[in-house]
């Protein structure tokens, strides 16, 4: 019977390997543990033995797994910059995935509108901004905390900055809502932010931060069992 | 004055593989067991730990790998490249000039005469 690499592999991710990089290690010691135990069997009867021996040779998972986390060029970007990977990163590509669809709203606005001849907008043209805007202040800063959630879940990263990215998003999310006022005939359009009040950062936060918290209380459940 | 490198006995893994993949290419496993037989056992590690200085040269382009498949088995061959032999170079002239030094002090060192 072959033995488990699952603790070094926990290990690994743990200190912050990169998932690709830890794959291919834990492929390569497979295949060297492989040779090793055909060449102990060689030597000896006893397969359980040679087993052993084997093991014994490749070196023990703390060692294997500290030889692969000291370097740092296999490490994620979640543990060598923990603060620029999941707090100012998301937040700006937030800023920025809102800038952009408040400017290619209003330009479709002002096409539709230097258009019409009467100056009148169709009717969609409301609902159309409307959703934009509602999608750019609560439905994006969720999806990029779901994002979040899930690669701090697969690199197994601590807590503590995913948890502050998450709150930060729901936060800017909520303090950041466009408003977007449509011109008409006589008045001219206009975009204002409006922040929104506690109860709509708490809904947030909670959507946001409920996948990340269910998967670490799953990931906890299935350790203790396996445990 | 000529600087001493202070973390040159980290370098010693990788010194080693590269000089040994200049002769051929090999697996990791074919390394481990060339450098157990080529240094009489001296140099023996966790066999396990070759990998990451492997990854590691790779990455910096000293070496290049390969998956092959041999005897019903797929396996990784690594390769120098040109920037290996460079470094190989490199590493080998340091070695000698540290070697050199600590053998200087070692059979005619100025304190010796003291013990």
């Amino acid at each position: 019977m072959q033995a488990s690499f699952d603790p070094l592999w926990r290990r690994l991710l743990d200190g912050g390997v990169r998932r690709r990089p830890a794959r291919r290690y834990l492929a390569e010691l497979k295949d060297h543990l492989d040779d090793l135990i055909a060449e102990e069997r060689r030597a000896m009867s006893d397969p359980r033995e040679a087993e052993t021996r084997a093991l014994c040779r490749l070196g023990s998972f703390e060692m294997l797994a500290d030889a692969m986390i000291e370097r740092r060029e296999f490490q994620t970007w979640g543990r060598k910059a923990p603060v620029a990977a999941y707090l100012i990163a998301p937040s700006v590509a937030l800023a920025a995935i809102t800038v952009l669809t408040v400017v290619s709203v209003v330009m479709t606005v002002k096409q539709l509108h230097g258009a019409s001849s009467a100056g009148a907008l169709p009717g969609w043209v409301s609902e159309f901004a409307t959703g934009m805007m509602f999608f750019s202040h609560a439905i994006l800063p969720v999806l990029l905390a779901w994002a979040l959630g899930v690669v701090a879940f697969r690199n197994r990263s601590a807590l503590l900055w995913p948890a502050c990215g998450i709150v930060a998003l729901s936060a800017l999310g909520s303090i950041f809502h466009p408003v977007l006022t449509l011109p008409t005939n006589t008045t001219r359009g206009e975009v204002s932010i409006v922040p929104d009040g506690i109860a709509t950062f708490a809904v947030l936060l909670a959507v946001a931060a409920l996948p990340y918290a269910a998967l670490l209380l799953w990931r906890a459940a299935r350790e203790r069992q396996a445990a | 004055m000529a600087t001493t490198n202070p973390s040159f006995m980290n370098g010693v893994p990788e010194l080693l593989v590269l000089r040994l993949l200049q002769g051929r290419e090999m697996y990791g496993y074919e390394i481990v067991q060339a450098i157990r037989e080529e240094t009489g056992d001296v140099v023996s590690l966790g066999e396990g730990v070759v990998y990451p200085v492997l990854h590691t040269l790779e990455r910096g382009g000293a070496i290049s790998s390969e998956r092959r498949a041999v005897g019903g088995r797929s396996r990784i061959y690594y390769a120098l490249s040109p920037k290996g032999v460079s470094r190989l170079t490199e590493l080998t002239e340091l070695w000698s000039r540290i070697t050199g030094a600590v053998q200087q002090v070692l059979v005619g060192g100025g304190h010796a005469g003291l013990v």
